[in-house]
């Protein structure tokens, strides 16, 4: 440091204990007892849902991951989640709620053993759900939602470029190379192979 | 699967362990602690930036690669630091600070067990549930897919604009960090890759008490560890591996390395803080800006001090190296498709003075999201109170760089909220509790040196730096 730098035990000075000073210490001392006891609440709330967690398969512990309804962690740094979740408490509702990214997410996953690894899917709705995890957790199978690739920068640009298809298409989709087709279901969503489909129509399958 | 994600850890934290060898003349300024959350840093730094020069290369990255790297690393450590080796050596703790009281022996001990249990705690639920966070699975883990399966230079996913939600151009430590633990366990399996989540909680944990014992008493630093580790939003951000929580140990590391190097003027703490801050360019875009803030601190500091002859090593340690070690990266993002936020393109103060009427809003919105107690509990009142208490603290050297660093960010952030075209609610909602994150270490430093600079707790002692 610089030579006119006032020494250490001089800065201590400035900074000494005064009256007010000793107030504040108190205040602060409180506050930082106080916050660590109710840091403590993390042994509950981490020992509660890692014994939710052990012993289930990695789809059900996925599923708990994901349910903001049920996990804490799920609405960690999320406010509005929060807000959602308190109000659902103080009706007294939070156990019936179910999570639509919990359910995408275990689907995606079971999904999975279905596809071979050489397999190209196309999504038949725009869900970002679907298409941003999907992308992932099937990579590197491909997954699009529009034959040509449009730009999908967030759920507004995914609604926009998505291009479903009806039955007519299917043979089309084929031609291009994809083998499977993922449909919105009443439960969420459902993999259909386009090769079988296009066998039980009797279309043509290279 | 899950001993090979842990093999993968601990070839990273061996290759940190050389790195940190190689850039200490003086090791045994550090505790083990200290040693130890750095070496997880170094590690990520070197042996992700190694792994991206080869997929550059054409090579895709492979467990063999990385311990070609360790290997090569700890011969060159070998070879010109054999001397410095004998500060792994476990050392007598009594060495270093007198015997605590009776009193302050229950209180180390109960504030250990408390950091250890909940170090414990959040690693067992880490590793119990898979990768399922909203962001990671979209983007981090998208791009640690890509890296693991081609090398960056053949891939397609980078020009790829139907996959642009999952930000093309966002750097590629953590991505590449995740891409290396499953080059270990032979798929991409999203259960092993959360190995990586206890092995960075102990690191920012470790880190920052090696910090604060570089300075202050064992009982101050455990203390301050402890407020630290129990910031519910540090707990669940490392566990759910988002990349805020990489980025606040560079961030914490860069920073308090570089305000140890303005007080002590050892190269040890500035080569430590340039390393470092090049893991804040490679892990999120903000780290541009995070080292933009870093510079200019240690700048004004060597102005105000006038000591000119700092002026040469800091240029070549907090700018010349960490933009040496990203080049690369940068050279590669050049080709990537610009089709998200261009926040660069917006600084210009014409669009802050055309914004301004969404100052207010974004400076409630802060209110709020400070006062979260889910998230943060007291924290920020009581950063608010240690600002409050003995300002003459840190408005005097060197206080006011740690203030200076713990405050640009947020008025960085709050520049961005101001001049982005983005619906300001909704951004912050999904954003502010993570950029806050950045630079909570720092916060909950510069509150330990208040709090022995204003002699606020009964077990202060005289500050001390080690070298």
């Amino acid at each position: 440091m610089s030579k006119k730098r006032r020494p250490a035990n001089e800065a201590k000075k400035v900074g000494a204990p005064s009256a007010p000073v000793n107030f504040f210490s108190w205040v602060v001392l409180a506050v930082l007892i106080v916050m660590l006891l109710w840091s403590c609440r993390a042994f509950f709330d981490y020992g509660d849902l890692g014994s939710r967690l052990s012993g289930k398969t990695m789809v059900e512990r996925g599923y708990l991951g994901s349910d903001e309804w049920h996990n804490f962690l799920a609405r960690a740094g999320r406010a509005r989640t929060q807000a959602l979740y308190a109000e659902a408490r103080r009706r007294g509702i939070p156990e019936q709620q179910r999570s639509r990214v919990a359910a995408g997410w275990a689907w995606i996953v079971e999904t999975e053993k279905e596809l071979a690894p050489d397999a190209t899917i196309y999504l038949n709705f725009a869900s970002s759900l679907h298409y941003y995890y999907g992308s992932t957790i099937w990579y590197p199978r491909r997954l699009d939602v529009n034959t040509e690739r449009r730009s999908i920068r967030d759920e507004e640009t995914l609604e926009r470029n998505a291009q479903p298809m009806d039955a007519s298409q299917v043979g089309t989709l084929r031609a291009l190379g994809y083998t499977h087709i993922v449909t919105a279901a009443p439960q969420g969503a459902r993999l259909i192979d386009l090769r079988r489909m296009l066998d039980l129509v009797g279309g043509a399958t290279p | 699967m899950m001993a090979g994600a842990f093999l993968a850890i601990a070839v990273l934290e061996l290759i940190g362990a050389a790195v940190f060898t190689l850039l200490c003349a003086e090791p045994k300024r550090w505790g083990l602690a200290g040693k130890l959350g750095l070496s997880f840093g170094l590690g990520l730094v070197g042996l992700t930036v190694s792994l991206f020069l080869l997929s550059w290369g054409g090579i895709k990255p492979a467990w063999w690669l990385g311990v070609l790297v360790m290997i090569a690393l700890w011969a060159a450590a070998f070879g010109f630091r054999r001397g410095q080796l004998a500060a792994w050596r476990p050392e007598k703790s009594a060495r270093r600070s007198p015997p605590p009281k009776g009193w302050e022996k229950i209180l180390e001990w109960t504030l250990l067990a408390f950091i250890a249990g909940i170090c414990a705690v959040v690693s067992a639920v880490s590793l119990l549930e898979p990768l399922v966070e909203w962001d990671v699975l979209a983007i981090w883990a998208m791009k640690a897919k890509v890296l693991l399966h081609e090398p960056a230079s053949l891939s397609g996913y980078f020009t790829d604009v139907s996959k642009a939600y999952s930000h093309l151009d966002y750097p590629l430590l953590w991505p590449m960090a995740m891409a290396w633990v499953w080059t270990w366990t032979d798929q991409s399996d999203l259960l092993a890759v959360k190995a990586l989540a206890p092995a960075l909680l102990c690191s920012i944990v470790a880190l920052f008490f090696g910090l604060l014992r570089r300075k202050h008493s064992r009982t101050h630093a455990l203390v301050f560890t402890a407020l630290l580790a129990g910031v519910p939003m540090l707990l669940s951000q490392t566990s759910r591996l988002m990349s805020d929580a990489p980025l606040a140990l560079f961030v914490m590391g860069a920073f308090i390395c570089c305000y140890l190097w303005l007080e002590s003027s050892h190269p040890d703490d500035l080569r430590l803080a340039g390393v470092l801050a090049a893991g804040m360019l490679f892990t999120k875009n903000e780290g541009i800006g995070l080292l933009a803030i870093l510079a200019l601190i240690a700048a004004m500091a060597i102005v105000a001090q006038r000591r000119m002859k700092l002026f040469v090593p800091a240029v070549v340690w907090l700018a010349a190296v960490p933009l040496l070690l990203t080049a690369v990266w940068f050279v590669f993002r050049l080709g990537i498709p610009k089709v998200h936020e261009d926040y660069g393109g917006r600084i210009n103060p014409v669009h802050f003075l055309t914004n301004a009427s969404r100052g207010p809003e974004v400076l409630s919105g802060s209110l709020g999201v400070l006062g979260n107690w889910n998230d943060w509990l007291l924290l920020w009142p009581l950063a608010a109170l240690g600002l409050a208490v003995a300002p003459m603290n840190w408005l005097r050297r060197p206080g006011i760089y740690l203030f200076l660093a713990a405050t640009l960010p947020l008025l960085m952030y709050g520049y961005v909220y101001v001049v982005s075209p983005w619906d300001l609610k909704e951004l912050m909602e999904t954003t502010a509790n993570r950029l806050l994150l950045h630079v909570t270490p720092l916060w909950v430093f510069f509150l330990a040196e208040q709090a022995e600079a204003a002699q606020l707790l009964p077990f202060g002692r005289p500050s001390r730096t080690r070298g």
